[in-house]
């Protein structure tokens, strides 16, 4: 009875358990077969395709190819030294999160997800109104390997901050007072016990940025150059601006191989860190010493001019009409931009249509997600593992091979490419791994002795789900939906393929106004990425609410 | 209400965990399940609420089959070890819950609320979060959740486990009272013989899946059956001897050993502790031991004479066989 909605009940049988994971799943796999495999494996084939026969070889021909080659050392190059410096700036910021209490701590903490969360044009913008032609510190650096490195700081250190800092927090705060009265100093007792059990988070969090740096999209194509740009922009260039197909395909496979092996380094290390780690929730205490305050100050000041000036100044500039002085101009333009090319896109409309792709977005992700979620908490462990791993995949994979993929390959059994309905499809393919991520530890880790009482008690499976399940991870639910939400209303990268000109987007309206020559596009362009800014983070800003409700609701 | 569990078998992926196990408690009847763990009992126990299946067997509660009643028709309330209380709930949603499964309506379960809470002392207690009780208050309010549906049954897996010693007491006298005086049948697993002696009026030992008695904590106490069951209820001389003719194994009641100048045991004195107003004092004889209480000190080395009371020596009459390579060294005690 009640098949799907009897959570990881002992009562279920091994038996009857396969078969409503296979239920379960069935829906998921469809859709993420469709919509990700067979776009990935056409490509791929595509790719490897010369005259009409499969040829590996062509990875080597395009690689011989000096410019191509230079592409491909600067991707490695500069998400390298993104990820030293993302660390570098990271670090002391989880340390301070995880070890001290402060003022302002909570509201610090929720404002350092936000770059995060920004859509990767938002960033773009900020970076390009600071340090941009007409930037606002008076250095222009778009086109050199500084910028990208520090947009990608700004836009990284959020994961530092959150994976290192949560995991370094869990860590026994006794274990280095242990240390020390073992005879350890401060720096020893960090050295040889805390440094340790960090390192694989550290590792794995590494790994993240690195990928992200490496499948950098948006803000490598409006902040770099022909020469500064990744795999991912030349992809996109080869395939829109110089129509060479056959390049931009074997490039791709390219991407693809260079991001599974980044992959598959983080899924092992990712296993190694999240290994039990039961201590109980270390307390943050108030720095102690005047060292301790010099330092927790000082790291925080930095952090919040690395991460609040460019967007502080995005806010200021978007209050600077373009004739001159401030007021809100640009606010006013997007109700009534001059059309000034045939391309013209309306402010309103792409807002209209961003809004609208992102709830069937959203829920297309928290249809598929939660299915994949229940369909884990049910499976064995081994079963579990792998279904993980492949939901996690789109999470991975370039969202621009996303949407040329789904411009190689959706046109059998109907041609799909001509509707605006692949838009929310790839941004659902985006989200399902955050919703997946979010509800299914919350719905693994209820503990079954609740389901079991109300069974006692007299609740049915379907009350069962209903009275104690859905209301122990309806906070997850919540922050999933956010999360999918946001990531939509942001996605670049995949829609820049599949956009329609019929129905824009606000990412896609940021890119164009950007590339238009005066100052009306330009106020506009960060008008909008202001609005996109304040949607995506009050967003976030739920997400943070409910999260640290439900944290705190286990006290 | 009655229950009664014939040859229950329980298997787990295929492991057998219960085997064969008969027992039944009268109506009113407080029966304790105890056992070191891994022994069966919580697995029992969740059987009985219908929380797995059994592999064979029948359960009977008040003599009918209930054996496929899923565990929400079943009408046996199941107090769970660290209680698994609702965290999204407060202690009124809580205790309310089975009320609210029941279609009670608002009205009638509020009254019953309060008094489920009045009877568990916790008055003011209705609207607090579950994080904020005490673990004392929690147990508290688990108990008053599975009563306040008026289980025909409850049981009671371990409920005091995780609390501090003296809390144990006095929770335990309480939940003893509070079971009492609503009359309904209850069966208590734990390991802890104190806790099995204060609560139940028999008790039931299991080990390895299986119940090896079942009996008043006097009667098990007095004729154990075997080792296990003898070292269950406290007592520690157990020592091979020589019964009649043949070799056997027996316990030596605490109660009927005493230091005597001219006893026919002589030993070595191996301890001698104070503890509670006497001298627990081991003798070593031949290679057993031999515990008693003692109102002098002796000093260990020393020898000690001691006697034992006829009536004190149990023959542990399903450990035959057991002490056959013993009889040299063994003890002659009749």
């Amino acid at each position: 009875m009640d098949r799907g909605v009897d959570i990881a009940r002992p009562l279920v049988t091994r038996h009857r358990r396969r078969w409503q994971v296979v239920a379960l799943l069935a829906v998921p796999m469809i859709f993420l077969g469709y919509f990700f495999v067979y776009p990935l494996i056409s490509i791929s084939v595509r790719g490897l395709t010369v005259d009409g026969s499969l040829d590996p070889s062509i990875i080597g021909d395009v690689l011989a190819d000096p410019s191509l080659r230079r592409v491909a050392l600067f991707t490695v190059w500069q998400a390298a030294l993104s990820t030293v410096l993302t660390l570098a700036l990271g670090l002391p910021l989880a340390w301070v999160f995880a070890r001290f209490s402060f003022r302002g701590k909570r509201v610090l903490s929720a404002l350092t997800l936000v770059p995060f969360v920004l859509p990767t044009l938002v960033v773009a913008t900020a970076f390009v109104n600071l340090l941009g032609p007409r930037g606002m510190l008076g250095v222009d650096l778009t086109g050199t390997l500084a910028i990208i490195l520090i947009a990608h700081v700004f836009y990284n250190v959020a994961i530092v901050i959150r994976g290192v800092g949560s995991f370094w927090s869990s860590i026994d705060p006794r274990l280095e007072d242990a240390a020390r009265t073992l005879g350890a100093s401060r720096w020893t007792a960090f050295r040889t016990v805390t440094l340790p059990l960090l390192t694989p988070a550290i590792i794995a969090t590494a790994t993240l940025v690195f990928l992200f740096a490496f499948t950098s999209f948006g803000v490598v194509l409006v902040l770099g150059d022909l020469t500064h740009t990744t795999i991912e922009v030349e992809i996109y260039r080869q395939a829109t601006a110089f129509l060479r197909l056959d390049v931009a395909t074997t490039l791709a496979v390219l991407q693809i191989v260079g991001i599974g092996a980044v992959l598959a380094v983080y899924a092992m290390l990712e296993r190694r860190s999240g290994s039990a780690f039961t201590q109980r929730f270390g307390e943050a205490k108030p720095p102690a010493t005047r060292g301790e305050r010099i330092a927790v100050r000082g790291v925080l000041t930095v952090g919040a001019m690395v991460l609040g000036t460019p967007i502080a100044l995005l806010a200021v500039r978007s209050l600077r009409n373009p004739a001159g002085g401030f007021g809100i101009e640009n606010y006013r333009n997007l109700f009534g931009l001059p059309a000034q090319s045939a391309a013209f896109i309306d402010p309103t409309e792409a807002v209209a249509n961003s809004l609208l792709f992102a709830t069937a977005a959203m829920v297309v992700a928290m249809a598929i997600g939660m299915l994949v979620a229940a369909a884990l908490s049910l499976a064995s462990r081994r079963t579990g593992r792998v279904l993980d791993t492949f939901v996690m995949l789109p999470l991975g994979t370039s969202a621009v091979t996303i949407g040329f993929g789904f411009l190689v390959a959706l046109d059998w059994p109907v041609d799909l490419r001509g509707t605006a309905l692949l838009i929310p499809i790839a941004h659902a393919l985006v989200g399902i791994p955050f919703v997946v991520r979010t509800s299914s530890p919350a719905l693994g880790g209820i503990e079954p002795e609740l389901g079991e009482a109300a069974a006692t008690l007299g609740a049915s499976p379907w009350q069962v789900f209903r009275t104690v399940d859905l209301p122990i991870i309806r906070p997850a639910l919540l922050v999933a939906a956010a999360f999918a939400f946001a990531i939509s209303m942001g996605e670049f990268g995949a829609t820049s393929f599949i956009t329609r000109p019929a129905s824009p987007t606000i990412p896609i309206a940021i890119f164009r106004y950007l590339g238009q020559p005066g100052s009306v596009p330009f106020g506009a362009a960060i008008a909008l990425s202001v609005v996109l800014m304040v949607v995506t983070t009050l967003a976030v800003g739920s997400i943070d609410r409910f999260g640290t409700r439900q944290v705190g609701g286990r006290g | 209400m009655s229950i009664e569990l014939r040859a229950v078998s329980v298997d787990i992926d295929g492991i057998p965990i219960v085997t064969d196990v008969d027992l039944d408690a009268a109506d009113r009847e407080r029966v304790a399940i105890m056992g070191p763990s891994g022994a069966g009992k919580s697995t029992l126990l969740r059987a009985i609420a219908g929380l797995i299946p059994v592999a064979s067997g029948q359960v009977l509660v008040d003599g009918e089959d209930h054996t496929t009643t899923p565990a929400h028709r079943r009408g046996v309330g199941l107090m769970f070890q660290d209680f698994a209380l609702f965290p999204h709930l407060d202690v009124a949603g809580n205790v309310g819950y089975g009320l609210r499964m029941a279609g009670v309506d608002a009205d009638t379960r509020h009254s019953r609320v309060s008094e489920s809470l009045a009877m568990v002392g916790l008055t003011n207690h209705a609207d607090r979060a579950i994080d904020a009780l005490s673990g004392g208050e929690r147990q508290r309010v688990a108990l008053a959740r599975t009563l306040a549906p008026r289980p025909r049954v409850i049981l009671l897996d371990e409920p005091l486990g995780s609390l501090d010693q003296a809390l144990k007491e006095d929770l335990l006298a309480e939940m003893r009272d509070i079971v009492d005086g609503l009359g309904v049948t209850a069966v208590y697993v734990t390991h802890d013989r104190f806790e099995a002696e204060a609560f139940a009026h028999r008790i039931a030992i299991m080990r390895d899946g299986r119940l090896l008695a079942i009996d008043e904590p006097e009667a098990l106490w007095r004729a154990p059956r075997s080792e296990f069951i003898a070292r269950f209820m406290g007592h520690r001389t157990v020592v091979d001897g020589e019964i009649v003719d043949r070799p056997g194994r027996v316990v030596l009641l605490e109660t009927a050993i005493r230091p005597d100048p001219d006893g026919r045991i002589e030993g070595v004195v191996a301890a001698c502790d104070f503890r509670d107003g006497r001298y627990r004092t081991v003798v070593r004889v031949a290679d057993q031991s031999i515990g008693l209480w003692t109102d002098t000190p002796s000093n260990v080395g020393d020898m000690l004479r001691i006697s034992v009371d006829d009536a004190g020596i149990v023959e542990l009459v399903d450990e035959v066989g057991r002490a056959d390579d013993a009889s040299e060294s063994g003890l002659d005690v009749e």
